[in-house]
Formats: structure tokens, sequence, C-alpha cells
């Protein structure tokens, strides 16, 4: 799985842990899935397109299998 | 590793050492082993306490998944460790003549030891750390 998440947070200027705060996960998280090593929850794909006034789709993209 | 994991860490192990000072200089006595593990149920509680006050997020789902996993692995090891002794080293007959209070502590001890093991590697694996 691909994301823009830190290309948004560049445009956005906001810090891992501002976000992470925002949606309620912890700074390692966020930090994770922007380097790929972690998959969101459905959920929490949701509230961070909601953050960015994106869609999922424009968030994240499906680059096949994951490490996992 | 978060500002909150270096403290407990900290603290523990200033604990941890404390009491083995004290057992080694005979300051206390053997007896009082058992005082210590409240002591560190009440440091960590106050620390999560504090923490969330302080609007820190403890645990969501990365946390959680990596807890599952390594509780998974820590119970298949566990398992495979106690058959491995029975066939390996005849447990059946050294169990019906041990403490039983002792087999609980190796095996608990076991599972401690492997669990923060893989939690380690799990916790480095997923950027928990980072």
């Amino acid at each position: 799985m691909k994301n823009n998440i830190k290309v948004q947070r560049a445009i956005k200027d906001m810090t891992q842990e501002e976000i992470a705060r925002k949606v309620g996960v912890t700074r390692q998280t966020i930090n994770a899935i922007e380097k790929g090593k972690y998959n969101p929850s459905l959920d929490l794909a949701f509230n961070l397109a909601r953050l960015f006034d994106m869609t999922i789709e424009e968030l994240f993209s499906y680059g096949g299998e994951s490490d996992e | 590793m978060n500002k909150l994991t270096k403290i407990r860490f900290l603290a523990f192990f200033s604990i941890a050492a404390f009491a083995a000072i004290s057992y080694y200089t005979h300051f206390l006595p053997y007896k009082a082993v058992w005082l210590w593990f409240p002591i560190l149920v009440f440091v960590d509680y106050w620390l999560n306490a504090y923490a969330k006050k302080r609007g820190m997020v403890l645990s969501d789902e990365m946390t959680k998944q990596t807890v599952g996993k390594s509780a998974w692995v820590t119970f298949q090891a566990t398992i495979a460790a106690i058959l491995l002794a029975i066939v390996y080293y005849d447990l059946n007959r050294h169990l019906c003549i041990a403490d039983p209070r002792y087999i609980l502590a190796y095996i608990a001890g076991f599972m401690g030891i492997v669990f923060l093991l893989v939690n380690a590697y799990y916790n480095k694996k997923s950027g928990i750390w980072d």
C-alpha cells in the first residue's frame, strides 16, 4: 500500500504529532504508515483522508501485496 | 521509542538495580522480593495515568496489533517449550518431585522473556521505536 501522507503533511505544514493527535493514534503509527511499514485500518484511513480533505483513493493507492 | 517508554525503562531499571543491590548487600531480606511487584505495578499505573492526563495516546490499533501478535507467538513458544521439555528432559518424572511454585515461576519467567523479545522485534519492525 502506497500513500502520500508525507506530501500532504508537508503541504499543510503539520507535524506527525499533530496529525496523530487529530486522528487519535500515536505518532509512531503515523510514522509507520508514512514509511509503508503499517497498513491502517479502514477507520483510520477514512479519518486521515477526511483530515486532508481528500478521498481514500487520492491518499492511498494499492501497490500489490504488503510485507505483512 | 517515545518519551514515556524511555521513562518507563529508566524507572523499572532503577527499581530493579536498587532491589539487586539491596539483596546483594543484605539490606533487605529475600522474602521481600514480592514487595517489588506491587511497586512496579504502581509505578506503571502512575506513569500511564500521568501520560493520559497530559493527553498522550498510549495505545492504538498498531500497538494493539503488535501486542496481540507477540502474545500469540509467546503462547505458541511456551506450549512448544513445555512439549519439548516433556519429550527430551523427561519432565513427567521431574514434575512429580519438583515444587509446583518453581515450575510456575520458570514458565512465567520464560513467557515474560519471550514476550519482551518478540514484542521488541515487532516494535522495531513496525517502526514504533523510530
